[in-house]
């Protein structure tokens, strides 16, 4: 139990998926202008990830361990993925079409996330237990979350400040993420 | 025939230069920040990436007349991760070495996002000729502006580049190999750029 709350709190903070590993940086830059799409696309990372993993760490370790095509996951994770996320957009379609209006441009971004598969092939490429590699789905995605809201909250800041021309944009941003990401590695004290 | 080779020269510039993947439309940052710890990996992790950006634009140009229009990102997204495990298996075979450096930003290439913007913004919409070589261009613009990337990183960080010594290895800063290094330094990347560009506010 120790062990995977350790875990969790590694997954989440101290090797943050965005900040120390760089992975999923795009819509973390790209996508954090406000903080309402933010949570929006935190909360679809954490869904979309948690259930494809719980469908790919099964058939990464009974099917393609098996028949040892393992080089395939890639391509294979990434149709689950699609596929759930389509499946998803139907659902919410039948449900609400006004929730449906505002999910449907950011599960496609979703799907070329490259937090969510760089999640999901970690898992069975470590070669983690189910739980284990179910726990470093969610807090990774939640780590992810954390960035993205942590992200757009200083963003609505940002606009209020003077910024050097040439900086004004994406460059000011990726200064705001060093920095961010300078902070996150005063969490492997935690560790010690 | 003039036009076309306007047409053809424009794209290349564009892709280089103007509409560079990295510099003005941000595209693909998670393999540039993350692998771009010394030149030679920046310069391997770029010319697989280019390959690949070059085989799927070419491809889904071909192949636009079967792709349906409203499920197109299912048949980039199948064909960019075909050519992922094909060259991740060459990678393997040829050159164990980037492999294991590169680890899972090889198979990531799949969902690069420069990718998904060529083949949206321009080979589904031109014939294969001029996919090609938006393609060249814009794998050329990414690939040197990661290897620059790399190379300012670990010149800082190991005071060498390409393997070569330059700067004592007393005198280094390794905090530049780590992530925050990157962000910061490619955000002077980008800014010089701006200057450069002038009068750009994205």
């Amino acid at each position: 139990m120790t062990k995977l709350f350790y875990a969790a709190i590694i997954a989440a903070f101290v090797n943050n998926l965005v900040l120390t590993q760089s992975l999923g940086m795009d819509s973390f830059i790209r996508n954090s202008k406000d903080l309402a799409t933010s949570v929006r696309i935190a909360v679809s990372v954490l869904f979309v990830t948690v259930i494809s993993s719980l469908i790919t760490w099964p058939i990464g370790r009974f099917v393609l361990d098996k028949l040892q095509i393992s080089f395939l996951s890639t391509i294979l994770f990434l149709l689950v993925e699609a596929a759930l996320v389509w499946f998803v957009l139907y659902v919410m379609k039948k449900i609400s079409v006004n929730l449906y209006e505002h999910y449907k441009e950011l599960l496609a971004l979703i799907i070329i996330n490259s937090a969510v598969l760089g999640i999901i092939l970690n898992n069975v490429e470590v070669g983690y237990s189910f739980i284990r590699s179910t726990v470093f789905s969610i807090f990774g995605a939640v780590g992810f979350g954390i960035a993205m809201i942590l992200m757009a909250g200083v963003r609505e800041k940002i606009k209020y400040n003077d910024i050097p021309g040439p900086f004004e944009g994406v460059p000011i941003l990726l200064v705001t993420a060093g920095l961010m990401s300078i902070a996150f590695y005063g969490f492997t004290g935690l560790l010690l | 025939m003039k036009e076309k080779k306007d047409n053809i020269f424009r794209r290349f510039y564009y892709g280089l230069w103007k509409e560079n993947p990295i510099l003005f439309l941000c595209l693909g940052l998670c393999p540039v920040l993350a692998v771009s710890t010394t030149a030679e990996y920046a310069l391997a992790m770029g010319a697989f990436t280019t390959a690949v950006l070059i085989l799927t634009n070419v491809f889904v140009s071909a192949l636009k007349k079967i792709i349906p229009n409203e499920q197109r990102l299912l048949g980039y997204l199948i064909l960019a991760a075909s050519f992922t495990v094909a060259g991740q298996l060459f990678l393997k075979a040829y050159f164990p070495d980037f492999s294991e450096a590169l680890g899972i930003f090889v198979p990531l290439t799949a969902v690069n996002g420069v990718i998904y913007d060529r083949a949206e913004r321009c080979a589904y919409v031109s014939n294969p000729g001029i996919a090609l070589f938006d393609a060249i261009g814009t794998g050329i613009g990414y690939t040197f502006i990661i290897t620059l990337l790399g190379a300012i990183r670990e010149i800082i960080a190991f005071g060498t580049i390409f393997g070569i010594r330059l700067i004592p290895a007393d005198y280094t800063i390794p905090f530049t190999a780590l992530a925050p290094g990157a962000c910061i330094i490619l955000a002077f990347i980008m800014a010089l750029a701006n200057k450069i560009r002038g009068g750009h506010r994205s």
